[in-house]
Formats: C-alpha cells, structure tokens, sequence
C-alpha cells in the first residue's frame, strides 16, 4: 500500500515536472543539438555515446565482512530503507530528466546492475520502484540484462520468484568459499549449507544465468581448500563465474591484521598457485577466461561489467556510485547523509554533476588498464584512431619486450603488423600491473608526452 | 608600495622578522634595502634595528618612505614599541662603549652532548639581560633549524654580555657556545683559542662522560682556567657528590667550591657570573702592539659577503681601516666591526682581547679562511698566529640525485653549503649504477646526516647517498701511497703492495657492568686493547684502538644499545696502520654493482658478504626474473642469495568506482620504481645502497 502511494506521488511529481520542462528544452534545442554534433564527431560512435548501462548500489548487509571496503551499512537498517530508496529515485529522475533534457532521445538500456551491500535484503517492492523510476525516462532494450547480487541466506523461494518476476534475468551469488571455518574467519554471514539452498532456490524460481563469486588469497587458505571450492563450485554448473584474489584494503579489518603475503595470508607463490589453478581448470571446463577474475560459458559473459572495461559509459546511482558519463567520471559521496545532501543539491543543479572532464591522456591511460584486463585486449588500430599514432607507438614499443619474454600476447596481421595487445593468460594476467606501469611510463607517464598532450588540449 | 624592495608581509606577523607596518599593512625588513647605503637588512630581525640607522631605525624608514610619499604617521611600529626600541638602544650604547681590558672576561662553556650547554647559555642571556624576556627562545644561540630541532648545537655561537659583578664594576663577557657532539669538536678547539677561559658542565645524575674528558683535554691544552659546574642539581637522579669525585678522579679539578647549579631552573646561575670574574683571568693588555687577530669563524651573507668572527690579540681594530689576512695575503677595507651581543651591533672600534665580527666586502670564505691571522695592511705584525689544523674529513659517501635532472642543482647546494661549512668536501663522482654526483666528505657520520639534510629540506634534493667510507693509502709497488676515498677505485689486489686504514682511538666510558659485552663488540670490530681504568667502583674507561672503517656504520648504536645508553664514546685520529684488506664486491643479475663496493677485512669478507646479500635480498623487491645476488671478491664468488621472481602483481578487482583508484595505485607504484636506480635490468630501491649501514652482524 505504502509503495503505491508513493508511486502516485512519483507519477505526478514526473507528470509535473515533464511538462514544465519541455518549454525549457525546447528553448535549449539549438545548443544542445550542436554539443550533440561536436560528440559525434570527436569521438565515433565510441565511449562519449550516451550510456547504456545502469549501475545501483544498494548498501545495506546484515553484517560487513572483513575484507570489504564498499559502503556498507551494516546491521538491522531496514529503517533506512523508504528514505534511501526515495532519494535513489530523486537521483535517477533528476538526473535522467537532465539527459533527456540535453540529447532528447536517450538509447535504450542494455544493461542494469544491482549491486552492493546486498540488494537481495531488500524487499522487492523498492527494486521494483527504482525499475519504474528509471523507464520512465529510458526504454529497456528486449534483451536488457538485469542482474542483481544475492547472498545466501537473505532470500527464500518466493523472494526469488519476486526478483524473477520483476525482470531479472541474471543473479551474481556471494560465495566467495565452500570451506565454512573460511567463511567464519572472513565473516560472512552465511554457511556453505545456505549456499547450496540458494543456488537451488534460484534455479527452481526459474533464473539460467547465474554467477558465482569465490575468493583466493584468504587467510589459513590452503591451495587444497581453494581447489575443493572451485570443483564445488563447477559442480553447481554456473553460466558465469568471478574468482578474486584478496585485496587487503588498509581501512577493513583484515588490512589491520594481515600483511600481504606474510602468513597465515598466503605467499606470493601460493596466491599465483591458486590463480593459475583456477584460470587452468575453469578453461577446462568450457568457461573463457574473459577477464582477469572472470570466468564465463559462452554467450553468458557479462555485459555490464564489460562496459566498464571498454571504457563506456554509464550511469550510476546510489551512495558511492560511480558514474561516467560526457566524459565526467564522478563518484558520489560514501556516507548516507552526505549522499542524502548531494542528491539535493544535484536537484538544484538540475541533475549536472559538477566535475571536470576527463583529458584525452586520461582516457588513453583508462582505456590502456581497463582494455587489459580483457582476453580480447587492446586494438592498436583502435587507439591509434583516438590517441594518436605517437601514443600508439610508444605503446607498442614498451610492449616488445613483454611479447619477447611471453607475458603480453602480440596479434598481428598479413602483413607482419601488431594488431592486437593481450596479457597472457596467466602468466601476463598475474604481472598485471608491472606490465602496466611500464608501458604506461614509456607512453602517457613520461616527459615529454604529457606535454605534447598538454599542447595538444 | 614603494620600489626598492619593501615587500609586503606574506602572513608571517607573527615571526620576528616583521618590524613596522603601514596601516596594517606590514613588510618584511629583511627585504628592504636602503638605497645609496651598504647597510642591509638582514634575515635576523633584531639586527635589522640597527642597521638601518644605528638605534633609531624608524627615522631613516620615516625618511626614505616620505621620499615615496607615503607620510610617516602612518608608520606605526606594529612589533615593537618605541619605548622597548629605546630600552633596546640604551643596552646596546652600553654593550658597545669602550672597555678597559682589564674589565673583559672571553669564556666557553664545553660539556659532553646533552648536559645543558645551551640552557646555561640561555640562562647567562637571561641574567645580564642581554636577551629579553619577550625575546627569549629556548636554545636562544642556536639558529639552525636543524639545532632547534633536534635539541644540539652545530656551529659555535658567541654573545657579548654586559654584568655588574658584585664588586660594583661592570663587566663585558663574551660567551661561546660550542658543539657537543664528537663530530663537531674542531669547533669546539676553535672557540676555545679564543678564551682565557672555559665552563665545564657536567651532568650531576650522568657524571663524567666521554665527551667531558675530551673537551677537558682539549681545553687544558690550551692553557683556560676551567671551572667546573653541576648542572641538573633539580633532578631527583641528580648524585653531586659522586660527580664531584668522579670530577676530581678522572679529570684532577679541585671541587671542594664546586657550583652545583640548575640551568633550567635558574638555581645558582648568578654564581656562575660571580665565578666567571673571579676566577678566569682577563685578557693581556697588548693594545699597543701592531694588530694580531685571530678569525675562529666565518660565514657568508648573501648581502654583505663573507662575516669573519675573530678575536683580537694584539692592537686595535678600527673600521674603515685596510686589514690584511696573513695567510691568503689578501687586503680589504673594513666596513663594519662590531660586536655579538648577540646579534650583530656596529662599534668603532675593538681592542686587544675582544671578540667581535667584521664585514668588508669579502668575496669568498676561502679569502678568510677560519685560523688565519688578521692585522693592518700598512702596519703588519711580524708573524701571524698560531692557527688551527683544518678539519679533515674523515668519513666519505657519495651523493646522488634521485633524478639525474638534479645534478646541477645539487652541485649549486653543495657549494652554498660549503661557504659555511669549510670540513665539507666534495668532487664529482660518476658511477655506472647511480649516475652522476659527488663524492664527499664528511667529520663524522652526524655531520654527513646533516648536511644530507639540510641539502634535502633547504634545497629540496632527493638525494640517494651510499654507504659511508673511510679514506685508505693504498701502496702499490715500487710507488709512493695513494688516497682511495672511494672503495671502488681500490686498484687490483695484484698491483698493490699493501693498504693502510685509518685508526681512531677510542675511549668508552660506561657503568662497569656493561665491560664485558663492550669489550667482545669492540673485539669483533677488530680492536686492539689499549687501557682500561676504574674510574669510580661504578664506572669504567676503556681505551681501544679502532680501524675508522668499523667505526662508521651501526657502531655507535651498538654501544648505546649494549649499554643501554649509557656508555658515552669518544674518539681522536690516531693515523694510519696497515691492515689485510679486500675489495668486496656485489654483482647483482651478474652486473657489479659500483656503489654497493665496500672495502673490507679479509677474515670479515665472508660474514659480510653473507650478510649483505641476505640483507639486499630483502630491499630488492621481486622483479619479472630471478636475480642472483652475490657478493665477490675479485671474480671469486664468497656469498651467493638469489631473489625470486615476481609471481603476482595484479589487482583483482575493478569496476566503475575502482577505477580512479586503481589508477593512483599505479602511478603510486610506477612513482616508486621511478625513485629505483636501474642496474641492468633489475631495479634497486634507494636503501639498499645504504645497505652496509643495517647490516645484522652475527656478533652483534
């Protein structure tokens, strides 16, 4: 009854806000329509098109786990709820009218991801608020990937069947082990029992592409443990599967406790062990090892989390959401109550962030680390198309050694010409950011190509 | 605002250098030259005052601001008022009137590190009111940041103060204050040449230490009245009379109207100004011979050129007259003589046993140098005086730019440095792992961390420096000896005959219990017993002879370490002795590496060679390959430790919000390799050139 009102209220604050806003657009056609030009032509149907994806971040846990340095809120929060929520939607509507507002035509969305926290502790009703909140504005394209994050032990079957109904069509399920004293040590809320229970619910309530996240690295973990969990793992069948190696973050308890690499926090050697292993196995069992910690059957690779590794843009909702959108990449406040004021004054601006632009050396330097963490790697035609030839040389140079001793993989065509850069699988995954950091130091980080860019701009 | 250099205040009221304002608006005085005069205001705002127009600086401010049509009722003292201005120019007329020699008294204070030097200083200011109460600072003397800092003098200080004694007649006393660490004690045998006098202070819960003995040496050897003070009595360790006996065992002072005093809190500190007249005789009346003075100091000003800090011996020294330096044989004409009191105030003129500074219009220090004799150029003395040994150094290292961009710049520090620090040394080294820089030299290991620091914070160097080094006379054959300063210039052992290395001779001063381990540490570092006395039943001397070599890495924290902190250590230049020594060599990835060449005993080679490695592979971080790490004498292999390769270097995860983060890790990381040298392929992090320095010894 509660979410219906609300709904009201929401339909006719839009249908007010819509027709007041039309005149405004209309008299900002002209300008708009030029900006709109100008991206077109600077950058070809590349990252400046508008976006397509749609991350939120729902915070709320039952309890934080030891590794993680996500805004959380942890504990009974369910009394935030209505007020989170309601801000989310003043979020996407103020922004969303900004856009449309701007570009009139907005694509249709290909991807939207729940994240967290734990959206699954929400109740569906809200998940089913943001949905709407969000097609008034945007279409959903006819294959729209929606996926949600679910933990065990915070849905049952009908929940489950809720979520379904509501139009999710992928589920990524927090694991992260089958060894429940791991699962304990890390704390997690949930028992390897609860894991079982989830996938099954999951699959009886209909959903066929289901991720599974583990982790590596852990403390007291043991090559042994980490092989049973992947084969466990296998043996739930997953369309797609994320195995990450633990990354201590100074501020969780963990990075107080623990020192990389100095026990009961496994060696280096041990921590390359358990990747190598996983990436050698899940290969063998069919999955592509798309991305550094991605694992995923055919056609069931996810398409959100590839935006972000091409460098698209997308939007993003929510306290510590990152968007990136007209070449803006901002983050949005950690805390509950400063995000609460920045939605305000979002509202204010009439749904602009405030934030500079990303240089064209930026984009170069982003698209150089996120393109790779892929399999399919970097186009050197591509970057040389949008970076510069100079940039695309220097890149290309620093690479030769690393095709020489093996940890970059060199694609070239007839004529003897490099066409594509790709680490090694796994040797060049695991070096990745010794890899990086070279090339980046004889391209974009040396001397004399910050200033050529800087005259450049 | 007017030309000529008035800047305008840049938020810093607060420090003394601002002296006037205008209408609020307020400017620094050290900028503000006065045009058509030499006199310029210096950094030290007290001493601006006078500068500018002996006591009344306002008027000739007032003067030259009405000449920039600004009227002087809107120059108003914002700092300080006149009639504290007036109170300061009386004190000075008094500072600066002639004195009969007989009224002078020219005394030092030396002490072992830490026993409360300075703080007496502070105190004696205090008492004669040489320093007011609002401009008092603790450690009043010592300027340096550094000093400050760390709580120690670096460079003599000298300050003229004025006292009525209790005989009713006034007398002026030049203070110096000296250094109290070892690597600083050529400073402290300059000040003492200038002295009839010296207060020795000794820490009354502490005692005698290493430091006191040598001072007492030094300056009994010069022929002071020393007159011994216990300093710290307020402290409930304080033990006066075990001190007092210490006093009389170890050094033969007569104690029985010792003073025992508190410098810090002012308890019985008059009485050392009584004792000061009585007992320290003053200087001989020669004001009549032609002029011998002696330069102790120097220093050089941006604005006024080199300063000379000198004392008078014989004759008199009056300004605009030519003077001539006997050794350099250079003339100049003198602009400016005054006193210390303690900053900088104009006289006419200085008498036989005076101390005081001059200015004329000296280019460079070397003109001046510190030890050479000062007297009139058209009416020399005969021979010049007595002058100082230079100070060695004994200790070398090399410095490098982190960025080889750098190298000009550190060229121009080093050189600035060296105006004021004549013990520095340096020459331009090149090495194929660290690229371009110098070579320096060094008194001792504090000096080299301080000139490494002053280069790094007042000149904003990123310096990498390799371990410390001694200097070696290598004896080829069938050649006269050569001076190796740099380990990896060590020629073939076949073409030399032998090496010599330098000795110290080092005396510890520690509570009897800690002999033992004292003596086993010294043993392993190759020394060679010399004496052992009892100085108390508590508190032993031991007296060892000791290669500098060993001396000069972790050698000092050890003992303070195995004594707990409480032996204190001291050491002289004993000469050269030959020595069984080898090159050690690294080779890390098969490459030798140049700056981790260290010179070695041959019985040593191995544990340190072993240790070496072991301690390079923990400062090398893991690279792409596995590196050996080897250390070598000639081309025989003696230690050998390899580096794993880098297995994993990635971040798991990165999604939207990770992004800008990931990013500044990197360029984190790539920042930090940046600061690396690159030997071959293999990149080596700054400390471990320094590695000699953190070596685990298995005896230690």
């Amino acid at each position: 009854m509660n979410s219906s009102k609300t709904r009201q209220l929401a339909w006719t604050f839009i249908h007010h806000f819509t027709t007041a806003t039309t005149h405004m657009t209309r008299c900002k056609l002209p300008m708009s329509y030029e900006k709109l030009e100008y991206v077109n032509s600077k950058v070809e149907n590349r990252s400046y098109a508008l976006p397509k994806s749609v991350y939120i971040h729902i915070p709320f846990c039952i309890r934080k786990c030891f590794y993680c340095d996500f805004a959380v809120i942890a504990g009974d929060s369910s009394h935030w709820y209505d007020n989170y929520i309601s801000y989310i939607v003043r979020e996407i509507e103020s922004t969303l009218s900004y856009f449309k507002r701007k570009y009139q035509k907005l694509p249709d969305l290909e991807t939207v991801y729940f994240g967290g926290g734990t959206p699954s502790l929400l109740p569906t009703i809200y998940i089913q608020q943001i949905l709407l909140s969000l097609q008034k504005y945007i279409n959903f394209a006819s294959d729209v990937e929606l996926t949600v994050e679910m933990d065990p032990g915070t849905f049952d079957l009908s929940k489950a069947r809720e979520f379904f109904a509501l139009g999710v069509n992928r589920v990524s399920v927090g694991v992260q082990s089958f060894d429940d004293t791991l699962l304990q040590l890390c704390g997690r809320s949930h028992n390897s029992k609860e894991i079982y229970y989830a996938w099954d619910t999951l699959r009886t309530a209909g959903f066929t592409n289901l991720s599974l996240d583990l982790m590596s690295g852990l403390p007291n973990q043991s090559l042994e443990v980490f092989k049973d969990s992947i084969e466990k793992a296998i043996s739930l069948d997953p369309e797609h599967l994320s195995c990450y190696d633990l990354i201590l973050e100074g501020s969780t308890p963990f990075g107080k406790k623990y020192q990389s690499g100095v026990y009961p926090l496994p060696s280096e050697d041990e921590a390359a062990a358990m990747y190598i292993f996983a990436s050698c196995r899940l290969r063998e069992r069919g999955f592509e090892h798309y991305e550094v910690s991605n694992y995923g059957k055919p056609k069931y690779l996810s398409k959100h989390n590839q935006v972000y590794w091409k460098n698209q843009s997308y939007y993003g909702f929510g306290i510590s959401a990152t968007s990136y959108t007209e070449m803006k990449r901002f983050s949005r406040p950690r805390k509950l109550l400063s995000y609460f004021d920045w939605v305000k004054r979002l509202e204010m601006q009439n749904g602009e962030v405030e934030c500079p632009e990303e240089s064209l050396q930026e984009q170069a330097v982003d698209t150089l680390i996120l393109g790779l963490r892929m399999k399919q790697g970097i186009s050197i035609d591509e970057f040389e198309k949008q970076y510069g030839q100079q940039v695309s040389w220097q890149v290309m140079e620093a690479a030769q050694p690393w095709i020489e001793s093996g940890h970059i993989l060199g694609k070239y065509n007839c004529n003897g010409q490099l066409q594509r850069i790709a680490l090694q699988d796994p040797n060049g995954f695991l070096l990745q950011n010794s890899i990086l950091i070279s090339l980046l130091e004889k391209s974009l980080w040396n001397k004399s190509s910050s200033k050529y860019h800087k005259a450049q701009s | 605002m007017p030309r000529g250099g008035i800047v305008q205040c840049r938020g810093k009221c607060c420090t003394r250098r601002i002296l006037y304002g205008f209408c609020g608006v307020s400017f620094q005085l050290h900028h503000f030259r006065v045009p058509g005069s030499s006199c310029v205001c210096t950094k030290r705002g007290d001493f601006s005052l006078t500068c500018l127009n002996r006591n009344k600086p306002w008027q000739s401010l007032r003067r030259y601001l009405l000449r920039y049509a600004i009227s002087p009722t809107q120059v108003l003292p914002i700092w300080i008022s006149m009639e504290e201005a007036a109170i300061k120019s009386n004190r000075e007329e008094q500072t600066t009137r002639d004195v009969s020699p007989q009224q002078l008294r020219n005394f030092c204070i030396i002490a072992h590190i830490d026993h409360g030097k300075s703080t007496l200083a502070d105190r004696l200011l205090q008492l004669t009111n040489t320093v007011s109460n609002r401009d008092m600072k603790e450690q009043f003397l010592d300027t340096m940041d550094l000093e400050r800092e760390r709580g120690i003098t670096i460079k003599l200080q000298t300050a003229r103060m004025t006292y009525k004694a209790s005989d009713g007649k006034e007398y002026i006393l030049n203070l110096i204050d000296t250094p109290g660490h070892v690597d600083f004690s050529y400073e402290v045998s300059r000040s003492l040449v200038a002295c009839e006098g010296a207060i020795l202070v000794v820490d009354a819960s502490q005692g005698v230490e290493a430091q006191t003995l040598a001072n007492v040496y030094l300056a009994s050897e010069s022929g002071l009245e020393i007159i011994p003070v216990l300093n710290k009595v307020d402290l409930p360790s304080a033990e006066p009379f075990r001190v007092r006996q210490e006093i009389e065992q170890m050094i033969g002072l007569d104690t029985s109207n010792c003073l025992e005093i508190s410098a810090k809190t002012g308890k019985n500190v008059e009485k050392v100004l009584e004792y000061i007249v009585k007992y320290i005789p003053p200087p001989k009346d020669r004001t009549n011979a032609p002029l011998r003075a002696l330069i102790f100091d120097s220093y050089y000003d941006s604005y006024r050129g080199v300063i000379v800090y000198f004392r008078i011996f014989d004759g008199v020294l009056e300004t605009g007259r030519k003077i001539r330096f006997m050794n350099s044989q250079k003339d100049f004409e003198i602009v400016e003589v005054g006193v210390l009191a303690p900053h900088q105030v104009p006289v006419a003129r200085l008498i036989a046993g005076e101390v005081g500074y001059l200015v004329a219009g000296i280019k460079t220090v070397q003109d001046a140098r510190v030890g050479d004799t000062i007297t009139l150029a058209n009416q020399p003395a005969h021979s010049p005086l007595a002058g100082y040994k230079e100070a060695k150094p004994m200790v070398f290292c090399g410095l490098f730019p982190a960025d080889a961009d750098q190298f000009e710049d550190l060229r121009e520090a080093l050189e600035k440095l060296k105006l004021n620090d004549s013990a520095l040394s340096y020459e331009p080294e090149s090495s194929s792992a660290m690229g371009f820089g110098f070579r320096c030299g060094f008194l001792g290991l504090l000096h080299m961390e301080i000139v490494c620091e002053r280069l790094s914070r007042e000149y904003g160097l990123d310096l990498v420096t390799t371990s410390p080094s001694v200097g070696y006379y290598v004896h080829l054959e069938n050649n006269s000896p050569i001076l190796i300063q740099n380990p990896c210039e060590l020629p073939e052992p076949h073409l030399v005959d032998h090496i010599e290395e330098p000795y110290v001779r080092l005396e510890v001063i520690t509570p009897s219990e800690y002999v033992g381990s004292l003596m086993e540490l010294t043993q392993s570092r190759r020394g060679i017993f010399q004496d052992m006395k009892y100085i108390t039943a508590t508190r032993t001397s031991l007296v060892y002879e000791l290669p500098l070599a060993e001396l000069v890495t972790n050698f000092f924290d050890l003992v303070k370490s195995r004594s707990r902190g409480y032996a204190s250590m001291e050491y002289q230049w004993s000469g050269y002795r030959v020595g069984d020594l080898v090159k050690l060599e690294v080779a890390v990835n098969g490459e030798k590496v140049d700056a981790l060449c260290s010179i070695v005993h041959r019985d040593k080679a191995y544990s340190i060679a072993r240790a070496l490695t072991e301690r390079l592979k923990e400062l090398i971080p893991r690279q792409q390959f596995r590196i050996p790490v080897q250390g070598m004498i000639g081309n025989r292999v003696i230690a050998s430790e390899h580096i794993p390769a880098l297995r994993k270097d990635v971040l798991a995860k990165c999604y939207g919000g990770d992004i800008s983060r990931k990013k500044k890790l990197l360029k984190k990381q790539a920042e930090g390799k940046k600061r690396m040298k690159a030997i071959g392929k293999v990149d080596v992090p700054q400390e471990a050139f320094r590695a000699m320095l953190s070596l685990k010894q298995p005896d230690d």
